[in-house]
């Protein structure tokens, strides 16, 4: 008797940060702060990205806004993975500029 | 004997004061921030929006009369993660709100535990009493690490030569061992 073909089980959604999840992102910030202290992510200056492995996944000038965006790109990036980074506008911006 | 490694930043490459010395020469000073890897993970609250809080940006600001934890990092807490609390009633209105970054923000005092990492693995837990600000997510700062309000309760933060270390500084928060 041939074996009957299995309907293919809906994926369950990821619901938590695994610890993979959170190595890699804690990688993700270890390379943030080497790009930024060289130079990179002027073209997003005044902006929050997101940022998933070592590549800039997203980009907006606020939060909510760099969350949505976030969510549009749903599972093509591992949400899971991703941090977020405000890219301050210059020395004297307030948030590193005090 | 736990201890993390804070590491000096300097986060705009064209940040640097620049000015004449009285005999013609040069001098420069770069616009440095000191920074420690904080991991949240645990502590904010699950799925994607609260998680992507789990990592803030965090400065170490010897400056800072007590540590500041914006609203756009508390508001993602897990219930209990921060003890409420409230001031007492001797407190003094003026004290009750923080000027900061061009704007004035009220903020209720709470106490937690924030976990320093950094990137050898080490890691080191400090309890602290921070300034919560009810900001709405207008004030875009980094979680701010105060050294009042527990963060050298029993520690030691220091900073020692080191030609291997960017800027020839190697810096340590570390508990304070005997002798």
């Amino acid at each position: 008797m041939s074996a009957q073909p299995q309907p293919a089980q809906p994926q369950e959604k990821q619901q938590v940060m695994t610890e993979e999840d959170a190595d890699r992102a804690f990688a993700s910030v270890i390379w943030f702060y080497d790009q930024i202290a060289a130079g990179r992510f002027v073209e997003y200056e005044g902006q929050f990205i997101g940022i998933c492995g070592e590549q800039v996944v997203a980009a907006a000038p606020s939060r909510p806004e760099l969350y949505q965006k976030l969510d549009a790109l749903g599972d093509s990036i591992k949400q899971f993975q991703v941090v977020v980074r405000y890219i301050p506008s210059g020395p004297n911006d307030p948030y590193f500029g005090r | 004997m736990a201890r993390v490694r804070l590491y000096l930043k300097q986060l705009f490459p064209s940040h640097v004061y620049r000015f004449l010395r009285p005999d013609g020469t040069v001098g420069t000073i770069r616009g440095l921030r000191l920074i420690a890897y904080v991991r949240l993970v645990g502590l904010v609250r699950t799925g994607p929006d609260g998680e992507r809080a789990a990592f803030p940006d965090c400065v170490v600001d010897t400056g800072a009369y007590l540590s500041i934890v914006p609203q756009d990092v508390w508001q993602e807490f897990l219930p209990g993660v921060v003890t409420p609390l409230p001031f007492h009633p001797s407190m003094p209105a003026h004290l009750r709100s923080l000027t900061i970054a061009g704007g004035t923000f009220p903020y209720d005092l709470g106490e937690l535990t924030i976990p320093l990492r950094d990137p050898s693995g080490s890691h080191l837990d400090v309890r602290v009493v921070a300034k919560f600000t009810r900001d709405g997510g207008r004030l875009n700062i980094p979680l701010t690490l105060g050294l009042s309000g527990g963060v050298l309760d029993g520690r030691v933060l220091r900073a020692y030569p080191d030609p291997a270390t960017a800027f020839g500084q190697a810096w340590v928060l570390e508990d304070a061992g005997g002798p």
